[in-house]
């Protein structure tokens, strides 16, 4: 008990600190350290590479497509994003933080529906979400990026201590594409050497914020 | 049903279910079934194919039980009548008139007409789609590819199609590599197939045979995909036991009688005629015949490189050897072995093999074959290898095949060879090599591998995992019951005891192996690493280690454990000790239990319950004989002693689940189900279940496979910081001991995998892009993206995916 009771004085004491630190709005005078109740996520600008809410997203979970510049083909993209360690990264279906919307082949052409796919995903040290989608037989055609072709989620997570308010900055910090020119398995070694690499991308992300 | 017996360590053959859990709570002892006089026996061995459809018919009315159609049928092989006049059958399974592969039933017809059976080892709703499209020729031609035959064949393949369970396809093999004392994953005996998406697929069964100077003696089988022609399986079928390892002038026996021919012009010939009334199909297939047990010395065919045996005849005084032997004759200098020619130069064998000195061996041999069969004779009333007389032969002074000279003496070997229902004996490389082995025939030796045989044409275990553990355990202790019937004259119906105490006795191989012995059935861990007891991850062990358990627990059922923890014969599992019930008590319900309650796919559990059943049946239910097995048992960490608490219980979480691609894919399924795929340089977390205790508490402990390359250790809380190094060979032990009760442990193993395929010095997704776009290259530019090892297939992804997950899996 007693600790509990010291545990309200103090935070009786820092409520008025924080409060005269801030030049926050009406509302915060009410709930200042109000637990955030829903995730809100803005686009961002342009039509390169970028991460657009999917509207499949409900108030606690927004699940972002990864959509491409139209008239670019590709095989596969895989990416690193960073997110605040109050951010927590949601799973899917399959297991995975990342789902597959069906636009990359990654059956090979015998579509064998049981046979091993080049789909991954985790989040490693620093809440640093690692996923990466790619067809792997080069007989099936590059695909057109101007469509959604993954999905990723972030999830209110109510253990985190996550405030209405509170911004949750998040940055591509790495991202690569399969380019549609890979090389054919009859060109000899040094072309294919040449070929047979990821080109760079730049990801653009939205707002997110917790309310 | 791809999930069933062999990794489910608590599993009991539902049929033996009620035997195990009725027994204890037996006052009264129950009255064993009484032994029939032989002229009744006589009588019942006449009405044999009557019992056959009996028990045939009783199988055909359970099917919808078993969740058979009205396609599946049973085909019997091997039955015979035991002492108590019961009929033992044992059916194959039959899908649209093809068997089932490993799939069998065990029916008994008791005297009296009463039809039991044993369904457990059978594959339920079988069902396969369309037809076979290969032909048979197709599906050896695809065997043959994988093969690759240097010299020519000796045999046209045997070929049958069959229903094949999915859950059987091979795919990763491990081996034992006596330079790192470890198991590692075996490259050439993998088959890099994926398993068929259908339980159940048309395969052909391919078995092969060469035998020349360019590829030795070889026996490969193979499964083939009737419909793709892809290896779902393959497996040696030669049960060799490398990994650890007149008058006759003997060399380990001293003066023996030896059961011989005399031929028309009056010499001799190593034949015993009187053991074996039916030929042996290996001779008849090349154009021979041999009848009653022969022994042969190897030669190779100087004109077409094919490696063959000739008999030891023509002998003048039929007084063999001089009880002196030589190792195999072997130029160190040019890396050759050296031969003798015939007359004219067109047969070479090893050299030495016709004097006085290479008789001994022979003689070894001949006399070891033949008082193994007078003893399953006489013992059993069994009638050889197969129950039905026919012949059988050794082979000495082995001829194999050696990448430098095309043929080569074997060495410290010996083997079963299914094809040519016959054995093959090496002549040691010792003392040239001070830890080899003197003539590999030892008594107990020539008895292990005949009973390869037997267990062959009886429970047919399949020889790897668990069953292949009681496979090498039965052949064990057989071989030492051989030698212990041999050592009390070889006479009579009943298996006298060695000299009391003497442990030497029970070392498999002790005479042969002048550094120390094989195996020590006593206390199997002092070879360095056979397994005293079960543990969870005692299947990744070489069959020849695993089998310590068996061997172990019989050795206790005979001979009884110690009291006292400094003794070699305690065990911590039964502190408290046994009292044994003696060799001939032993073999007879052992031998019950192999001939007529297991099935091919039979682990520990199934054998424990098994020889209760048998106890039960051969001394009655609640006998001292049954508490015996009981406690023989209990003494290995199998089961508990009747009034023993739940033991605790350590082990590592499944990671592969049934039907999981790396469950499906490997050999035997489910050896890979506790395997954890990791990366390198990354801090990942292990786990393990502590059960049956509130100290879940463990100790960890890393073992090094590769010298040079430390793993370093895991924290107490099971973080493990992975090192920087990759060989994907090998498979790293992790062993976690409990605080509660340091005799109860697991052992995990762990594969690292190097995931940096772009070499940007980062492990991350990214880097699964640059292995997808390898896939399918055989020689792919960048050498990083090779995940497993091998080019870029389906299993790069496996791999780098279960890697990825293990160590970044979100929270
Ligand atoms: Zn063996």
């Amino acid at each position: 008990m007693r600790l509990r009771s010291y545990a309200s004085i103090a935070a009786g004491i820092l409520l008025p600190l924080t409060l005269a630190c801030s030049g926050s709005s009406s509302s915060s005078t009410t709930a200042p350290s109000k637990p955030a109740k829903t995730l809100t996520y803005t686009d961002p600008a342009g039509t390169g590479w970028r991460l657009v809410k999917d509207a499949s997203s409900t108030s606690t979970r927004i699940v972002l497509d990864l959509v491409g510049p139209s008239g670019t083909k590709t095989r596969g993209v895989g990416f690193n994003l960073q997110a605040e360690p109050k951010a927590k990264f949601g799973t899917f279906a399959n297991g995975l933080p990342i789902n597959d919307t069906g636009v990359y082949q990654l059956l090979s052409a015998a579509a064998d529906p049981n046979e091993p796919i080049a789909l991954v995903g985790g989040v490693k040290p620093g809440n640093v979400l690692s996923v990466g989608i790619y067809q792997k037989d080069r007989a099936q055609p590059a695909q057109d990026s101007g469509a959604p072709l993954c999905q990723i989620a972030v999830e209110l997570d109510p253990s985190k201590g996550l405030e209405s308010g509170d911004h949750l900055a998040l940055s591509v910090v790495k991202a690569k594409v399969i380019p549609e020119d890979i090389g054919s398995a009859s060109d000899d070694l040094y072309t294919l050497n040449q070929k047979m690499r990821m080109a760079d991308i730049t990801i653009a992300t939205g707002s997110l914020s917790a309310k | 049903m791809s999930s069933r017996s062999r990794r489910s360590h608590s599993r009991l053959l539902p049929a033996l279910a009620f035997a195990l859990a009725a027994a204890p709570t037996l006052t009264a002892q129950s009255h064993p079934a009484p032994l029939l006089p032989a002229s009744r026996i006589v009588t019942l061995r006449a009405q044999i194919p009557a019992s056959i459809a009996k028990a045939k018919s009783a199988l055909l009315d359970s099917r919808s039980t078993l969740g058979l159609g009205d396609g599946a049928s049973f085909l019997a092989h091997n039955p015979f009548v035991n002492a108590q006049g019961r009929t033992v059958a044992h059916f194959h399974q039959l899908y649209e008139g093809h068997r089932v592969w490993g799939a069998e039933a065990i029916a008994y017809v008791e005297a009296g007409g009463d039809v039991e059976t044993l369904t457990s080892g059978l594959e339920k709703q079988v069902s396969v789609q369309g037809n076979p499209k290969l032909t048979t020729s197709q599906a050896i031609q695809a065997a043959l590819k994988d093969l690759e035959p240097k010299g020519p064949m000796t045999a046209q393949p045997k070929v049958e199609l069959v229903a094949f369970p999915s859950h059987f396809t091979g795919g990763i093999a491990t081996r034992f590599d006596p330079k790192k004392k470890a198991e590692v994953v075996d490259l050439g005996m993998s088959t890099w197939a994926k398993a068929p998406a259908e339980p159940y697929v048309w395969a052909y069964e391919v078995k092969t045979l060469l035998s020349n100077n360019k590829d030795g003696h070889r026996e490969m089988s193979y499964i083939v995909d009737a419909d793709t022609g892809a290896i779902l399986r393959k497996w040696n079928a030669l049960q060799g036991d490398t990994p650890a390892s007149g008058t006759g002038q003997s060399y380990y026996r001293g003066s023996v009688n030896l059961s011989t021919a005399q031929a028309g012009d009056g010499t001799f010939a190593l034949n015993a005629l009187d053991k074996g009334t039916q030929p042996n199909p290996y001779v008849a297939s090349q154009g021979g015949t041999q009848l009653g047990l022969t022994t042969y010395y190897a030669y190779a065919d100087m004109n077409t490189g094919m490696l063959g045996f000739l008999p030891y005849a023509g002998h003048t005084t039929n007084a063999w050897g001089n009880g002196t032997v030589y190792p195999s004759p072997w130029d160190y200098v040019n890396g050759m072995p050296i031969f003798d020619y015939s007359s004219d130069g067109s047969q070479a064998w090893l050299q030495g093999s016709l004097t006085p000195a290479g008789e001994t061996a022979a003689v070894d041999a001949h006399y070891g074959l033949s008082t193994t069969w007078d003893f399953y004779k006489n013992v059993f009333n069994r009638d050889g290898v197969d129950n039905l007389g026919t012949s059988t032969f050794g082979i000495v002074h082995d001829l194999q095949y050696s990448f430098w000279s095309g043929a080569a003496p074997l060495q410290d070997n010996a083997q079963w060879s299914p094809w040519y229902f016959g054995m093959e004996f090496g002549d040691g490389t010792y003392p040239d090599l001070p830890f080899g082995m003197i003539a590999v025939t030892e008594m107990d030796i020539t008895g292990h591998e005949l009973s390869h045989g037997v267990t062959e044409y009886s429970a047919g275990l399949i020889y790897d995992g668990f069953s292949g553990a009681l496979n090498e355990g039965n052949s064990d202790f057989f071989g030492k019951m051989v030698q212990a019937y041999a050592d009390g004259g070889a006479t009579g119906t009943t298996i006298p005891e060695f000299p009391a105490g003497d442990l030497t006795k029970w070392e498999v191989g002790h005479k042969s192996v002048p550094s120390g012995a094989l195996r020590y059935m006593y206390k199997p861990s002092l070879d360095g690493l056979s397994a005293d007891g079960w543990y969870d991850g005692i299947q990744m062990l070489d069959v020849h280690f695993s089998s310590g358990v068996l061997n172990r627990c019989l050795f206790f059922l005979s001979q009884g454990a110690s009291s006292d923890s400094s003794n070699l014969t305690y065990s911590p599992y039964l502190p408290g000790g046994m009292t044994g019930l003696g060799n001939d008590t032993a073999a007879r319900i052992w031998y019950k239990t192999l001939t007529e309650h297991l099935t091919p796919d039979a682990d520990f559990d199934a054998a424990r319950a098994a020889s209760i059943q048998s106890a039960d049946e051969l001394y009655g239910a609640g006998s001292p004989e049954e508490t015996a097995v009981m406690n023989a048992w209990a003494a290995v960490n199998v089961g508990s002693a009747p009034g023993q608490p739940p033991r605790v219980r350590v082990s590592f979480p499944v990671i592969n689940p049934p039907g999981s691609f790396l469950d499906t894919n490997a050999v035997p399924s489910g050896i890979l189900a506790k395997v954890q795929i990791f990366p390198t340089r990354t801090t990942v977390q292990i786990h393990c279940d502590v059960t049956n205790t509130t100290n879940t508490k463990v100790d960890w402990s890393l073992a090094t496979p590769t010298e040079g390359n430390q793993a370093g250790h895991i924290n107490p809380d099971g973080t493990w910081t992975t090192p920087g190094w990759t060989f994907y060979e090998d498979l790293i032990p992790i062993t976690a001991t409990s605080e509660a009760d340091p005799a109860q442990f697991a052992k995990g193993r762990v594969i690292l995998v190097e995931l940096d395929a772009d070499t940007d010095n980062e492990i991350d997704a990214v880097d699964l892009g640059s292995v997808a776009m390898a896939w399918g290259i055989p020689t792919a530019p960048h050498g990083s993206v090779n995940i497993t090892g091998a080019s870029v297939s389906d299993w790069d992804f496996v791999f780098f995916d279960q890697a990825f997950e293990n160590a970044f899996s979100v929270q």
